[in-house]
Parts: C-alpha cells; sequence; structure tokens
C-alpha cells in the first residue's frame, strides 16, 4: 500500500488572494516612483553614493532621487527566477511568479528551554538544535536561522550560524549577516561544501540578508557595505525592510505600500548597480504600529493583508520576494498565537509569497522561538499548503462511476476509490492536532496541544539524525575556520 | 510450504480477496490443513492488518478490505474445519435506534466487528425497541450495539435496553452503544455495559464484553 510519507510538498501556485485590483498595484507603483523621483533616499554609504551618482541619480548632499529611468532599469535586468538550493536538491526552492515556500524567520534572541518552559537567552548550541528539529518537519521548507546566539563575538557569529546550520539541516540556510569578513568566511566554506565557486553559484545553499534600510527611506551604511559585498559575491540577497504604518510608515495602507515599494525598489537599483543580473529577493515586511502603545504589531490582521498586497507587488514586477506570516504578538504558545499564525499563513499562502519567512517557531513577533512551536506551525503550514492546493476536478476525481456503483445509501469505505484517494485527497496532521473523542483523549492524558507538541519536539531531537556534511569537507571546515561548535 | 501461508497473508493485507480465495484452495489443493491455513494464512495476515491499524498506518477502508479478504478466503475454509479449529464466534446483533436513519457509524461498527470474527445480525436503521428484542430472542446472541446520531433520538436507546428487561432478556446480552452523541455517563445512566467512542475502541470492547461473558 501506498506509504503516508511523501516529498515535500513545495513551490505551489498562489494569487488566488489579492487585495489589490490591477489598477490600485499600478498607484501604488507610480506612487512608489513619484516618492523617489521627489522625496529620495537618505544614503551615507560613499560607494552607494558613488554608483548612485556614476548612474545619473540626483545625488544632493546625501538625499538621492533616483530617476524612473534608473528605476525600470534595475526592474528589468534583475532576475525573475531565483533558486535557493539545498544540500539536497529535494529541497530546492524556485522561486519566481507566484510558487510558495514557506519556513523558519530570525532572529530571536530569547528561546523558551523545551525542559524548563522558562525563557532564556538563545546560544550557538540553539542554531543546530533548531535545525536538527526543524529538518524533520516536512512543511517547513527551509531553514532561516532562527536566533541570534548571545554568547558568540559578533566578528565570529556569520560563520558560526552557517555552519551550524548546514550541518543540522540539508534545507537552504540563510541568515542575516553582521561583517564582511563573515560574509567573506562563510562563502568560502560554502564553496568547499558545494564543490567549487561556480557550483556554490549554480546551486547556492546559503542566501544573506541585509536590512539596509530603516523605514522610512533612509539607508543603513554598514549593511549597505555588506549588501554590496553580497551582490558581488553573486549569492542571493534579501532586501529586508520592515516599516510599522503609523510610526515608520503612513498609518494609511496604501500609503506605507507606496513608501515600503519606494525603498524596496532603491535597493533593488543599488544592487543592479553593484552588479548587474545579481540575484535578489524583494524583501517588504509591511507591519503595522499599536497606536496605543507604539508598538510593533505581528499579529495584526492587516499584517496578513499588507503581506499579500507586497506580494502583489513583487508579481507585478516579476521579481521574487521574501515576506513574512507566522508571527504573532502573543508570548507564549496560546490560543491567541495559533489564530493569529493560522490566518497570516493562509493568507501568505494565497497571496503567493514566495518566501515566506517568520511561518515556524516565532512567538511574540521576532523576538523569542519555542520548539514546541515549530512543530505546532509545522501542522498550520500543513494545512495552508493544502488549501493552496486546491481542488482537482477531473473524470478521476468526480468519481462518476464510483458514484453510480455505490448507489444511494450505499457507502464509500470499502470503494477501491476511496482506499486509492484516502492519503493523498486530505492533508494528515502530526499528532499535534487532537481528532479523538473526549473519553479518547482523557485517556490518553487529557494534554492541549501545546503540551502534545512539545512531546514530539522531544521524539525528534532525541531521535532525528540528519544527512551530515561529507566528513573530509567538515574537517577542512574545521582547520580553517574559528569554530564555537 | 509455508511461503504459500506468507502470501495468502500478505495478499489479505492488501485486501486482495479474490487472490485470497484462490491462494487458500491452493493451499488445500496441494493437502495442507485447513485449521494450518486458517491460523498461519488468515488469522496470521489479519493481525498484521490489526497491528498497523493501531499504528496509525492503515486506515479504516484498509480493514475493512482486508476483512473482506479474509471472508473470502473463510467461505472456503468454513465447511472444511473441525471444531477445535475454529475460535468460538460471538453473535453480535446490531441497529440504529427508532427515528434515526444514520447508519455509517453502525455499518463502520457492523463492518470492524466482522472483520474481527464476530458474526452479525444487522437490523438496519429506525430500528424498534421490540425489534431488538424479537432479535435477541431468535439469535440468541452475546452481544447487542446500538447506535444513534441524534441526540433526539438516543433516548431511545434507553426504551430498548427497558424493552429487553421487560422481556426477561436483559440479563443474556450485554448491550454496548455508540453514536455521535453518546457518551460513557450517557451509557451508565441508561444501563447499558459499555460505550466504545470509534468503531477500533467498539471491536476492543465488544471483544472483552464477550470473554468476560464466556
Amino acid at each position: 500500500m501506498a506509504g503516508r510519507r511523501r516529498g515535500p510538498v513545495m513551490g505551489l501556485g498562489g494569487g488566488q488572494y489579492r487585495p489589490l485590483t490591477d489598477d490600485q498595484v499600478l498607484r501604488v507603483h507610480e506612487a512608489a516612483l513619484s516618492i523617489l523621483a521627489r522625496t529620495g533616499v537618505q544614503v551615507e554609504q560613499p560607494e552607494a553614493l558613488l554608483l548612485f551618482q556614476g548612474a545619473g541619480a540626483d545625488a544632493t548632499g546625501h538625499r538621492v532621487r533616483l530617476p524612473r529611468s534608473l528605476v525600470e532599469d534595475a526592474i528589468a535586468c534583475a532576475p525573475s527566477r531565483v533558486v535557493l538550493a539545498g544540500r539536497d536538491p529535494k529541497w530546492d526552492l524556485e522561486l519566481e511568479g507566484a510558487r510558495v515556500h514557506v519556513g523558519t524567520g530570525g532572529a530571536a534572541l530569547t528561546v523558551f528551554d523545551l525542559e524548563t518552559g522558562q525563557p532564556r537567552p538563545a546560544v550557538l548550541r540553539d542554531v543546530a538544535e533548531l535545525a536538527r528539529l526543524v529538518d524533520a518537519l516536512d512543511n517547513v521548507h527551509f531553514y532561516l536561522v532562527p536566533v541570534y546566539p548571545t554568547d558568540l563575538d559578533t566578528g565570529v557569529v556569520d560563520i558560526n550560524t552557517y555552519y551550524a546550520g548546514l550541518c543540522n539541516t540539508t534545507k537552504h540556510v540563510q541568515a542575516g549577516v553582521y561583517t564582511l569578513e563573515g560574509i567573506r568566511d562563510t562563502v568560502e566554506m560554502c564553496e568547499r561544501i558545494a564543490g567549487g565557486a561556480s557550483a556554490l553559484r549554480e546551486r547556492p545553499i546559503v542566501s544573506f540578508i541585509t536590512s539596509w534600510m530603516v523605514s522610512p527611506l533612509k539607508f543603513v551604511t554598514d549593511v549597505t557595505t555588506l549588501l554590496v559585498e553580497t551582490c558581488r559575491q553573486r549569492i542571493p540577497v534579501v532586501l529586508s525592510a520592515a516599516p510599522m504604518a503609523g510610526s515608520t510608515a503612513p498609518v494609511t495602507l496604501a500609503g506605507m505600500l507606496a513608501q515600503l515599494t519606494a525603498e524596496q525598489l532603491s535597493g533593488l537599483v543599488l544592487t543592479q548597480l553593484a552588479r548587474r543580473g545579481a540575484p535578489v529577493l524583494l524583501g517588504p515586511i509591511p507591519a503595522t504600529a499599536d497606536m496605543k502603545t507604539g508598538r510593533y504589531l505581528g499579529g495584526a490582521a492587516e499584517f496578513g493583508l499588507a503581506n499579500a498586497a507586497m506580494a502583489q507587488m513583487a508579481q507585478f514586477y516579476r521579481l521574487p520576494i521574501y515576506n513574512s506570516a507566522g508571527m504573532t504578538d502573543a508570548k507564549v504558545p496560546d490560543i491567541q498565537a495559533g489564530f493569529e499564525k493560522a490566518m497570516s499563513a493562509v493568507l501568505a499562502a494565497l497571496a503567493g509569497s514566495n518566501f515566506v519567512h517568520h511561518a515556524a517557531g516565532m512567538l511574540e513577533n521576532m523576538n523569542a522561538v519555542a520548539a514546541e512551536q515549530f512543530v505546532i506551525d509545522n501542522d498550520i503550514l500543513g494545512m495552508a499548503m493544502r488549501v493552496l492546493r486546491g481542488i482537482e476536478v477531473n473524470d478521476e476525481t468526480l468519481a462518476l462511476d464510483v458514484i453510480d456503483e455505490i448507489g444511494p445509501g450505499g457507502h464509500y469505505l470499502m470503494a477501491e476509490h476511496t482506499i486509492r484517494h484516502m492519503r493523498s485527497e486530505f492533508y494528515y496532521p502530526s499528532a499535534v492536532v487532537d481528532r479523538q473523542g473526549w473519553e479518547v483523549w482523557q485517556q490518553a492524558g487529557g494534554q492541549d496541544a501545546r503540551e502534545r507538541a512539545k512531546q514530539i519536539a522531544r521524539d525528534i531531537l532525541a531521535r532525528h539524525q540528519p544527512t551530515p556534511l561529507d566528513p573530509a569537507v567538515e574537517s577542512w571546515i574545521r582547520r580553517r575556520f574559528e569554530l564555537c561548535i | 510450504m509455508a511461503d504459500i501461508l506468507q502470501e495468502i497473508a500478505s495478499k489479505l493485507y492488501d485486501g486482495e480477496d479474490k487472490e485470497v480465495a484462490a491462494l487458500v484452495q491452493q493451499a488445500l489443493d496441494t493437502g495442507m490443513n485447513p485449521g494450518e491455513v486458517l491460523q498461519g494464512g488468515l488469522i496470521a495476515g489479519m493481525d498484521e492488518v490489526g497491528k498497523d491499524f493501531k499504528a496509525g498506518e492503515l486506515y479504516v477502508p484498509e480493514v475493512l478490505v482486508a476483512a473482506r479478504a479474509m471472508h473470502a478466503g473463510m467461505d472456503i475454509l468454513r465447511p472444511l474445519l473441525t471444531e477445535g479449529d475454529t475460535p468460538t464466534t460471538s453473535k453480535y446483533v446490531i441497529g440504529t435506534v427508532k427515528g434515526d436513519l444514520h447508519d455509517i457509524g453502525k455499518n463502520l461498527v457492523k463492518m470492524m466487528l466482522e472483520g474481527a470474527g464476530f458474526e452479525t445480525i444487522d437490523l438496519g436503521t429506525d430500528v424498534l425497541a421490540e425489534d431488538f428484542v424479537a432479535a435477541v430472542r431468535e439469535h440468541q446472541p452475546n452481544l447487542v450495539g446500538m447506535s444513534a446520531l441524534l441526540t433526539t433520538t438516543m433516548v431511545q436507546m434507553k426504551a430498548a435496553i427497558e424493552a429487553l428487561e421487560e422481556a426477561g432478556l436483559r440479563e443474556s446480552v450485554k448491550v454496548m452503544i455508540g453514536g455521535a452523541p453518546v457518551t460513557a455517563a450517557f451509557a451508565e445512566e441508561i444501563g447499558a455495559d459499555a460505550y466504545a467512542p470509534d468503531a477500533a475502541t467498539a471491536v476492543d470492547v465488544a471483544r472483552s464484553l464477550a470473554s468476560a461473558a464466556a
């Protein structure tokens, strides 16, 4: 009989949910071009400033205004398709159009300890253990390093986080980068793992996140340096920007979308000036500010709405997009976490976002992670992917012969047709989801979903062994770099 | 020789009823003893099915088609088996109570019971209390199972139990109830012997009631 476990379900087609009309997409686009020409962006990083000036941008002091032609040229020459590879090719992500992939996000400073249940500072060991956990969760398609190791000096964070991730999962590994040296070391290590410089460019097993923009409209000097470097390294890079409507963007969602689109396009121009054709992911993460406190809100209804709208903008530009779902303002894996996560995950999937991060493990927005939350979110994502898969309609699935054979008053439980389709037609969640009646549930201990998820996480961590790196490569890496794990 | 038994068990597991029947006949033709075919082929196969079903690897429809395959084999073996070969079968009268036409749950329990070797007498749906009484009198079953989906019809279970008492038959059978609104507490309240929350559990409960009564 057919086995229950199948390969990963990735790259399904989204785009069914379109909160903006085509006219509205055009208006946001025109508004963004107008912001870039009229207001411009603040750029202090000397190399970026020179690149903008050399390309004919109007740079007065540190204010750079971009003509429409420069922006349109960048949109045209950036690749529409970016492949982010896994060590195991079955986890290769082909980002283009409205193909959907979902995974973890970063970079939390706090981990809820699986045994004590108490929050504690994240350490490098967590980067490794969470990678191993995620490696076993089929609906999490990539490993964006979810925590920042607080036990390391900044100078060695990049090489160590990528190493700890790559050793413990065969999925694509992405992380924020912090130093030029770290980027170069990481590229050198990955070239060795991938089997050479060109092999790595062909199938990049890592990519970089640069949060180069502080909204509104201001380049971060240090990170801009890193952004230019990653483009020259020809490793895919994310233009991450996360404005809040009401504080770092206009309170109106349309105004935020226009500003955020302008920010994204300004970054895109720089990447293509640094290296034409550099593989880039747009990285808009629109959110809202709590007008009652000023705090960031990742679990608001507007979050899924605005992220879906940005997916439409990326599809309009034919550029791959990284954005966000699965954040929550809840502090622990509770009911609030569940419904906020489920809502944004389904919306992001239906919007056709290519690389949906933050979608597993996160709590209190980007502040904390919990092992059991990854396990819970794996099923939220599995259900979202099932929705995305839609309904197959053909002679076989319409089942007219079976309906006729069974006839009025019969049942379908023993039909060959039932057995043929029952495993693939429905999504079967893990034991996080309890589907028994009251008595059976009670006899099994009457645990809630969080407790069940903890047990699953413990089981995975006790037994799951990911495919290791080649031993020769591994020992070369250990000799070459200062590793702390 | 043992190979053919393994093949019977394996085809039974896959729900191939025609092949199981053919293989059983083939085993007999080569001179194998019917009791050996039963134990080493059919029962061994069903044990494997039961194990994988409990582990969540097989789903309900697969158990049902495996049970159908077992019956295809049994139909050939039964006339040839001597008394010592067959485990004593328990009889189970089953029906959906008066006013209720829902039968998928009842059918599921029935099929699972048959797969586990029970002999079932199905009274169908909308079964009157006196029909349960008449069936118990006629078939002298070990167990009676009643099903209801509606909160408005589950009270009919109580009526049927009372009718069995009035007829002096209540002590001769164990009564099990089930259905979406039914609970263990309700079973106790109306004087049923047991309740099962789903079809697979119903088989376990029926087995333990039958062996306790034996």
